[in-house]
């Protein structure tokens, strides 16, 4: 018997998939949140069409969990902290 | 650019069913959407010059395919009435009949009569298409790439779109597209559950009205398009009267319901990503399966009947259950 076709990307926080870690709760925690706000913000956009585009546009832009990649900020956090760091050390040497 | 110049580049949206094909087109950028749809049928006669010429001044939309002159669309179930023939099928349970060798060019026909040309190169189009049955392989990618075959010459720039999602588009924006879409056709129930547009869980169930008609003909001597006729006439599903006619459709008819709600609720159940949903969500149901009168009510029933694995707020019937799902595929494209 063929299993029906289920999408899987983006709607990761299920009931079985297990939350290891504080990390993984914060990233979920953090999609929900993303999710409430789309939620609400298409609620108060009246006209049906513009409704489904803002929601297709919305949840396209939703990044896979499968290839979950660090979030930009704190790819942008790592950068700065490393640049320090070097411009530390440096310093430090000379 | 000129009234129709713009109409004639705007997006369409297309339902190819196993019993009709419809098309949507938007009239204006106010969403006023208009429909145009022809029977999937068609019957065979053999070339004459004289019946070519006959059909030319009915206006009889008709094509000469190998040595026999094939009438396709409207046309084709008129013309069955008059010579008592049962129309053939260029689909069956979704897709490409795989036994019906005139099945390609009479899809040609049919749609390229509805749809026409692209007009501007790359208008966008949506096409339907069906979901798993998950009792077999329907060659659903075969189906697809024949459709794109037909639509690309004619210069758009077809995309494919899960039935069941077409009707959660078309039916479902007052929950922002988070809901099950149900579409009841011909040749199967399609159904998506999709949480904000996205769909997640999509399946099919290979009994719906061809089923029912072939079912009930089977069990009281009749022709299925005589079932079928009386489908459509006036009937209900209400239970068991004396017309044993109304009583074959009426235990077929329960029998799609069941096994509907039944393979719903194990599909749900079962399905490993299933997101958290917080709010209760609406079933929307749609296609001419879904019209006669008691089958709300006696689909709402079967999945009451035991526990369902998420919340339901509502079960209703879409608001022009035959042309919901080329409505949908025309929100799509126009998105």
């Amino acid at each position: 018997m063929r299993e029906p076709e289920c999408c899987t990307y983006y709607l990761h926080d299920t009931r079985e998939k297990p939350v290891t870690g504080v990390a993984m709760a914060l990233i979920l925690w953090k999609r929900r949140e993303r999710l409430r706000m789309i939620e609400q913000r298409a609620r108060e956009t009246a006209d049906p069409m513009e409704r489904l585009r803002y929601v297709r546009g919305q949840m396209d832009g939703m990044a896979p969990p499968e290839k979950f990649q660090r979030p930009s900020s704190r790819k942008l956090a790592a950068l700065i902290a490393a640049a320090l760091g070097a411009a530390l050390l440096l310093w430090r040497i000379s | 650019m000129s009234n129709v110049e713009q109409e004639s580049s705007l997006p369409l949206g297309l339902d190819v069913g196993t019993s009709r094909i419809v098309v949507a087109r938007s009239m204006d950028r106010a969403h006023q959407s208009q429909y145009e749809s022809q029977l999937n049928a068609f019957i065979t006669m053999p070339y004459s010059k004289l019946t070519q010429s006959l059909l030319e001044r009915e206006g009889v939309f008709h094509e000469v395919f190998g040595g026999e002159l094939v009438v396709t669309g409207n046309d084709a179930q008129r013309f069955a009435e008059v010579f008592h023939v049962e129309t053939r099928r260029p689909m069956l349970r979704g897709v490409l009949n795989p036994q019906e060798p005139h099945s390609l060019p009479v899809m040609r026909s049919i749609i390229t009569r509805l749809v026409g040309t692209a007009g501007a190169a790359g208008r966008k189009l949506f096409f339907s298409i069906p979901a798993p049955v998950s009792d077999g392989d329907q060659a659903i990618a075969y189906h697809e790439a024949s459709i794109q075959q037909i639509l690309k010459p004619l210069g758009f720039d077809a995309q494919p779109i899960q039935e069941g999602l077409a009707v959660v588009f078309g039916e479902m924006s007052g929950s922002n597209y988070t809901g099950i879409g149900i579409s009841c056709g011909s040749g199967l129930c399609n159904v998506c559950l999709a949480v904000l547009s996205v769909p997640v869980i999509n399946f099919a169930v290979a009994k719906a009205g061809d089923f029912i008609d072939t079912q009930a003909a089977a069990v009281t001597g009749e022709l299925a398009t005589r079932m079928r006729v009386q489908k459509e006439l006036n009937f209900v599903v209400n239970g068991l009267s004396g017309d044993r006619v109304q009583n074959a459709l009426t235990v077929y008819y329960d029998d799609v319901i069941q096994t509907l709600a039944n393979t719903l609720r194990a599909t749900i159940s079962s399905a490993q990503r299933l997101p958290k949903l917080n709010q209760s969500v609406p079933i929307v149901l749609s296609g001419g399966t879904a019209i006669p009168k008691g089958f709300l009510k006696r689909f709402t029933a079967a999945l009451h009947a035991e526990d369902f694995p998420i919340k339901i707020s509502e079960v209703r019937l879409a608001e022009d259950p035959l042309n919901s799902t080329a409505r949908g595929a025309l929100m799509a494209a126009l998105c």
